[in-house]
């Protein structure tokens, strides 16, 4: 079965120093793979790559067997590719569902609104009655649910989610998940980054380690246990 | 050796220009120098707190403005003698300058917001001269009295001397900028500007840097509002606005190449161009210096987006 | 008295939406454009013209709004310009080239129509309201301007639009990685910032003249306005609008020009220093 995402050799250069060095990578379809890798180690950079908010200095992003790599953000949206940041993740002015018809207005609207929002609200049913509340006075993990909501409500084909349970509260961590297992469980094709191992090794099949930009190892997460501590050896043996 | 033959280049075309204001009789091009010495001092002003510090500051002709007032308005209504009128004048305008870099820095301003810091503050400075006619004058302007001339000298003598002292500060100021050009205190400011938190961590004072390149800046400033007040014998709030003073100041810093000060010296010989061409257009003088900003900065911006 | 209340909060609301105009240009295309308020005077001007030339009024409303949009144009060029440019240029070059574009119209409209003021008389001179008695123009001024912003606020809010302009200034990486096109959004932004402006000198012509060379200063009250508002905030814009349009009325019938000028730099600055940081 052919890749979902093709990512060829791709370098970024970041601040004047290359954030992403070389990384090659697939996603298939109805697959979950995880990029891990302490601070700094290119994931966000690579993420938002491949979401073109930054223009790679060589390499190919290849999409649904079509090359993207010249298309500017909110095409790449259209295709069906949707970014979850890590901070400033919402329209902090607006309220839920503002920034929720927003996401669907700039979408390719398979369905009306009134279907695609019911479809996210069953998926996250405490925001039915925060819908008036503006997304800046939402909690944390709320806001990163919103986010994730947001991104769904164009029926993406892939997700790219930068560090779920970054700066969470584990209860918040934990809701996150489960809404992302239960969306994962769904097909959805997602590729994440995340700094938490075992956050990674608990939603997806596929893990990549990355460091200074490289991708230093890929595995099957047949064994938690032992990538694991594969991981942890080549992270920070 | 480059920088050597620079050097000598700029000293010979200044001892010329000097020479040139020494020998000659004519008042028109006395004129001409001292428009010359001001307008390129604020050039350099530009050149070294924008071009290297990286502050966007747009009050340098407040700051000539307040110097020349201070000291004229201290003659005339306190009676003051010019040896202490004029170093109250460059206190004045050294010091604001100083205090707006102070303030900006300590409420944290970065980027834009402290040029519009100081657009706020230059029009402060005209509100301020307009609203109090009383004292100021207003609109119609200041008549000054010429020190060197109550001294004795003829006018002639004394608009030479002037011409020569403009030209003396333009050039020493451009050399003295030259000479630290690469040096310590050059690299530390341009630090300070681009990525004043690498310097924090490092326990550098980046504001240190900074308030020393405003007090240096503000203090050219300052001197050639004064030299320019006295030797025209009048001043007027229309010769420091931002149009007639800012805006030439970052042409010339920007025609020499933002961060080079003899560059700066050659781009006030272009801007006196540009004025002595539109003075038969008059009113419309304003246009051409927004032509004239639009052509420089996008010409300059072209060789940013290369690099 | 009464003529003074709604005289400011005329000014005010007029005020509010030039400086609407500017803090959303600024949040979205990355430029401070001091060129403005030259949006404003360009249509005016070209109102006034046509009118002395006899052409009816609907035609020199129109036409001098188009020439509003011909400066978005202009604005526009220049940000998308800068736009390719790095971090530490952008901010300034943005600045330095609007002040440019804004002296080339201001020095070519001073030199080319000097006497080109544009004033409207509609109406009879004064009406009784509840006993009290307010000139017409003033009423229609304010009536007019009210009108403007509630349009003005339906478009951000209740149509799609108007909540890509919204995402797009709150936060333009989110929108663009949602499928907005953030490019043809501020043009689309630019254009619309111009359009008000101009439209709000076409209707401040009611109240008080307004000459070819008032484009500077209405750039830096719309500025201050801009400040005042939080730069982050259409809302507050708003409101910092209608507080400085009143007190500038009514401090300067109080104090004169420009004493009111400097107290309300004084508290731009000050209000600059609580939106401070960042940007």
């Amino acid at each position: 079965m052919s890749a979902l995402l093709r990512v060829e050799g791709l370098t970024v250069t970041l601040n004047g120093s290359r954030a992403v060095r070389g990384v090659s990578l697939s996603v298939r379809e109805g697959e979950v793979v995880s990029i891990v890798g302490p601070n700094g180690s290119g994931k966000s950079t690579l993420l938002r790559a491949i979401m073109g908010l930054l223009r790679p200095d060589g390499g190919r992003v290849i999409f649904n067997g079509s090359d993207v790599t010249a298309l500017p953000a909110n095409e790449r949206a259209r295709l069906g590719i949707r970014l979850v940041p890590s901070e400033r993740e919402v329209f902090p002015l607006m309220t839920l569902r503002e920034n929720l018809l927003v996401s669907w207005e700039a979408g390719p609207r398979k369905e009306s609104f009134g279907e695609a929002l019911e479809r996210v609200l069953e998926v996250f049913p405490w925001m039915r009655q925060r819908l008036r509340v503006k997304a800046g006075n939402l909690s944390g993990g709320e806001r990163r649910m919103l986010a994730i909501a947001m991104a769904l409500m164009s029926s993406p084909r892939l997700l790219l989610v930068d560090e779920p349970s970054s700066g969470l509260s584990p209860r918040a961590v934990a809701a996150v998940l489960g809404s992302m297992r239960s969306l994962v469980e769904s097909g959805l094709s997602v590729l994440l980054a995340e700094q938490n191992l075992e956050v990674a090794l608990k939603l997806s099949r596929r893990v990549l380690v990355m460091r200074s930009g490289e991708v230093l190892a890929e595995r099957e997460v047949s064994d938690p246990v032992a990538v694991s501590a594969l991981i942890r050896s080549l992270l920070w043996g | 050796m480059r920088s050597q033959s620079l050097q000598a280049l700029v000293l010979a075309f200044s001892s010329a220009l000097g020479a040139a204001a020494v020998l000659t009789d004519s008042v028109y091009l006395l004129r001409l120098y001292t428009v010359y010495a001001f307008h390129t001092s604020l050039g350099l002003a530009v050149t070294l707190l924008f071009g290297v510090g990286n502050q966007v500051v747009i009050c340098f002709g407040a700051i000539a403005g307040t110097s020349a007032y201070v000291a004229a308005l201290t003659q005339v209504h306190a009676g003051l003698s010019p040896s202490v009128a004029v170093p109250l004048g460059l206190l004045s305008g050294t010091g604001l300058g100083v205090a707006l870099i102070r303030l900006a820095s300590s409420w944290d301003l970065r980027g834009i917001r402290v040029g519009i810091l100081t657009i706020l503050a230059s029009l402060a400075f005209e509100a301020v001269i307009l609203g109090n006619r009383s004292v100021t004058f207003g609109e119609v302007g200041l008549p000054v009295d010429d020190p060197l001339q109550s001294a004795g000298l003829s006018p002639i003598a004394s608009l030479r001397t002037y011409a020569v002292l403009g030209l003396v500060l333009t050039a020493s100021a451009s050399l003295l900028l030259h000479r630290v050009r690469g040096g310590r205190f050059w690299l530390l400011l341009t630090a300070a500007g681009q990525d004043p938190d690498l310097l924090k961590a490092n326990a550098i004072s980046p504001a240190r840097y900074m308030e020393l390149a405003a007090a240096a800046a503000s203090f050219l400033a300052a001197s050639s509002g004064l030299l320019y007040a006295f030797s025209t014998g009048y001043i007027s709030p229309s010769t420091f606005t931002l149009a007639e003073s800012d805006i030439p100041a970052y042409l010339i810093a920007a025609m020499g190449g933002l961060g080079s000060p003899l560059g700066a010296l050659l781009g006030g010989v272009v801007l006196l161009a540009l004025k002595e061409l539109t003075r038969a257009v008059g009113a419309a003088s304003v246009a051409v210096y927004g032509l004239a900003l639009l052509l420089v900065f996008s010409a300059r911006s072209r060789t940013l987006r290369r690099g | 008295m009464l003529d003074l209340l709604i005289d400011g909060l005329s000014n005010g609301l007029q005020l509010a939406l030039i400086a609407v105009g500017m803090t959303v240009v600024h949040g979205i295309a990355g430029v401070l454009n001091l060129a403005h308020g030259e949006s404003v005077v360009v249509a005016t001007v070209t109102a006034a013209v046509l009118l002395s030339l006899g052409a009816p009024l609907p035609v020199a409303l129109i036409l001098g709004l188009c020439s509003s949009l011909l400066v978005g144009l202009a604005v526009w060029a220049v940000s998308s310009y800068v736009s390719g440019v790095g971090e530490r240029m952008r901010g300034v070059l943005g600045l330095v080239m609007t002040l440019g574009l804004a002296l080339t119209i201001h020095g070519s409209l001073v030199y080319l129509f000097p006497t080109a003021h544009y004033s409207l008389v509609v109406g009879p001179l004064q009406v009784e309201i509840m006993g009290l008695v307010v000139r017409f123009s003033s009423l229609l001024a304010l009536a007019l301007s009210a009108v403007t912003i509630a349009a003005l606020h339906l478009l951000l809010t209740a149509t799609q639009f108007g909540r890509s302009v919204r995402a797009s200034f709150q936060n333009r990486e989110l929108a663009e990685s949602l499928g907005v096109d953030v490019g043809r959004i501020a043009l689309l932004t630019v254009l619309m910032a111009s359009l008000f402006a101009g439209l709000s000198g076409l209707i401040r012509g009611l109240t008080v003249p307004v000459e070819p060379s008032r484009g500077m200063e209405l750039t830096v009250l719309s500025l201050v306005v801009s400040v005042a508002g939080g730069m982050r905030n259409v809302a507050g814009t708003v409101l910092a609008g209608i507080a400085i349009g009143l007190v500038n009325s009514l401090l300067a019938y109080l104090m004169g020009t420009y004493l009111t000028y400097l107290a309300i730099l004084l508290a731009a600055a000050l209000l600059l220093r609580a939106v401070g940081a960042g940007d």
